[in-house]
């Protein structure tokens, strides 16, 4: 993971009474419309659910900062330039250590994004580590045992705040990181052509990837990503499904931003490895593909990873369950 | 509502191994790809016994997430072929589904493909009724919640036989299973199992056990919230711009996990795929999440933001469903709770529309 925080406060904010300080001077000067932040899911959970503040009384009670802060808000970047449209400056965002290279990408590609350093103000949370909430649930049935996400055991401040023997140590006893390690260097296992029509096209890895900013226009979407599937089809005679078309398409589409927070791994309902997916592209690339060619090489990646019918049998767009 | 014996304690599984030696695709849950979902098995080893509750629903197979309806072919002359695929569908038994989902697809998503008695809807959807009509729903009763399941604030349980063709209950000292059966398609799966079968105990006995088995299940219960006023809410045409769905909604990121996952959640769109000399249409889930859904072709969008269509989602579950097709819209699985990328929780929503028609009457009073 690349970490690019020199530009940004080096000050970490421990709670919310900080933030809500902070807040509140920019609040009361006009310099921000909102405080975007985290706050409580429901009187149940701990979990945070996105919470948007707008009056300083509110700062300290309706904010939470846990360990259960899990997604990246930087996806309501874009509230930030409506916020300066309403001639309100813009909006403070709690963000943790390991989004600011999100920011660094947003305000790179600001006269795209909308972001600029003066309408999305970072509050840049000191965080020890955000556990993995897939676990709370009944799916897995361990709500009891918590464990920090894997992306934190490579994360410095991470390793700063536990100690690197600590550390060393968790991932050398977590199966579910070495697992992820070696799937992100060696796929071989992985059949991409069955991975990938396991694909509901619900569009979460893309939602939620906090270098996604465009709000129309996307070569990812439904409809693009269908043409995309005709002409390979129609033209080049590979049945590709759409389901592989979409992945392929946002995979490479997000390469150059990804700041690889794992974020759409978290969020798939079916659990297909994106992140795997990205690195096979980019090795694949590197090996054959020409700078001149990408949708060579991305038509001959589909062709080669599209599962062929056996014959009689039923075309991939009906292997779905009956 | 037929009480036909016990299956002893641990044998349940077997049920798969003895279904698939004649010819019958059970659907269980397994692990696919580290993930507990719903998916055809065929021996007991492929089962995941200590479950609570499969990431997917089974609606899927009832309601694929893609299905060709029809293909053409232009033929040299220039007429064309139109070709339905066979509607050949196997006899499938879902093992081990949950009382929420079974409430789900075999009532609530059934009236939405049914048309109605009354004349408010009119849709018979022939893809899933052929279907439905050759799947078995046995359930398995939980023995208790996770955080997110709220199955008894929405009138069910974890005991609940709605929709259910067969219902096996864990209960009494050892743990035995109870099976009732409440269809004749549950009927023709207990005569398949009838081996597996222990019967001759006192039915009264079994009866009350199994009736403390589900009220100690039930007692388990965290995500417990009162929901009585929100159709209130809801129908009330002034509320419809309240500020709580903007507040609320805007947080929405647009995705379709809560669609997708929910059992009773039932959009699906038209496809084409080819070109004037042969093609296909296939028929796919679609969100009402999503900008793109129910666009007309003239470009307007009838719910521009994505807070509309969030309150587009939950007028569905907690009014439309009730009004259109007098079934539950929601039966508390607690799927879109557990999955939301950012935490978004219906029964906050819920709590709040109460809470906020409770202050209305008050402040009328």
């Amino acid at each position: 993971m690349i970490f690019s925080t020199g530009s940004y406060s080096q000050h970490r904010y421990a709670s919310i009474e900080e933030v809500a300080a902070q807040a509140g001077v920019w609040l009361e000067a006009g310099e921000i419309g909102m405080v975007v932040g985290y706050g409580r899911q429901s009187p149940f959970t701990d979990l945070a659910m996105p919470n948007f503040v707008n009056r300083v009384e509110l700062l300290a009670t309706e904010l939470v900062w846990n360990q259960f802060c899990d997604y990246n808000l930087l996806g309501y970047a874009k509230l930030g330039a409506r916020e300066a449209a309403r001639g309100k400056g813009g909006v403070a965002v709690m963000v943790k250590p390991c989004e600011l290279h999100n920011l660094d990408i947003l305000t790179e590609e600001g006269n795209m994004s909308g972001v600029t350093r003066d309408n999305v103000r970072p509050i840049v949370m000191r965080c020890t580590g955000i556990v993995e909430t897939k676990r709370l649930n009944a799916y897995t049935r361990e709500m009891t045992d918590l464990r920090v996400q894997t992306k934190c055991l490579d994360c410095p401040e991470y390793t700063a705040a536990h100690g690197a023997g600590a550390v060393a140590e968790q991932k050398a006893g977590r199966e579910d990181y070495q697992a992820y390690r070696k799937l992100i260097e060696d796929d071989a296992g992985v059949n991409w052509g069955v991975t990938l029509d396991k694909c509901l096209h619900c569009y979460a890895c893309r939602n939620i990837c906090p270098s996604c900013y465009c709000t129309q226009g996307c070569p990812a979407d439904e409809a693009a990503t269908a043409h995309v599937t005709n002409a390979l089809k129609v033209i080049k005679g590979i049945d590709a499904s759409r389901q592989l078309v979409y992945n392929l398409v946002r995979t490479w589409h997000i390469q150059p931003r990804c700041s690889e927070c794992q974020e759409c791994e978290r969020v798939c309902p079916v659990g297909i490895p994106i992140m795997a997916l990205k690195a096979k592209l980019g090795r694949d690339f590197d090996g054959e593909g020409s700078p001149g060619d990408v949708i060579g090489f991305l038509t001959n990646f589909a062709a080669r990873i599209t599962p062929v019918a056996p014959p009689g049998g039923a075309a991939p767009s009906e292997a779905a369950p009956t | 509502m037929k009480l036909v014996g016990t299956i002893p304690a641990g044998r349940v599984w077997d049920v798969v191994d003895h279904l698939s030696r004649q010819g019958v695709r059970v659907v269980a849950p397994t692990l696919v790809d580290g993930l507990c979902q719903f998916a055809p098995v065929t021996g007991a080893h492929q089962v995941v016994k200590d479950y609570l509750l499969p990431q997917n629903t089974f609606k899927e197979f009832l309601f694929p997430k893609q299905e060709r309806v029809f293909t053409w072919l232009r033929r040299d002359d220039g007429s064309y072929v139109v070709t339905e695929p066979p509607r050949d569908f196997p006899e499938t038994v879902i093992l081990g589904g949950r009382p929420c989902d079974a409430a789900a697809i075999g009532v609530s998503l059934k009236s939405v493909f049914s048309a109605s008695a009354s004349d408010r809807w009119e849709h018979a959807d022939p893809l899933f009724l052929e279907r439905f009509e050759r799947t078995t729903v046995v359930c398995i009763s939980c023995d208790r919640p996770d955080l997110s399941c709220f199955c008894t604030t929405m009138g069910l349980g974890p005991d609940d036989p709605t929709g259910s063709d067969v219902l096996i209950t864990a209960s009494g000292p050892d743990g035995d299973l109870v099976v009732e059966v409440f269809s004749p398609k549950g009927e023709r799966f207990v005569e398949r199992i009838r081996p597996l079968l222990i019967t001759g105990q006192s039915e009264s006995l079994l009866r009350e056990q199994r009736l403390a088995a589900g009220q100690e299940a039930r007692g388990r219960f965290v995500r417990v919230f009162d929901i009585g006023q929100v159709k209130a809410f809801l129908d009330n045409p002034e509320n419809f711009d309240d500020e709580l769905f903007q507040r609320l909604g805007t947080k929405c990121v647009s995705c379709g996990v809560c669609t997708f996952e929910c059992p009773t959640c039932h959009c699906f769109d038209f496809k084409d795929l080819g070109d004037t000399t042969g093609g296909e249409r296939i028929k796919v889930w679609d969100s009402c999440q999503f900008p793109a859904f129910t666009v007309h072709a003239t470009g307007h969008q009838p719910r521009p933001t994505q807070w509309e269509r969030y309150r587009n989602r939950f007028l569905c579950k907690f009014k439309i469903y009730e009004d259109v097709f007098e079934t539950l819209g929601c039966t508390g699985c607690g799927r879109c709770v557990r999955d939301c990328p950012v935490h978004v929780d219906i029964t906050s929503y819920a709590m709040q529309s109460h809470a906020r028609q409770v202050t209305l009457l008050q402040l009328k009073a």
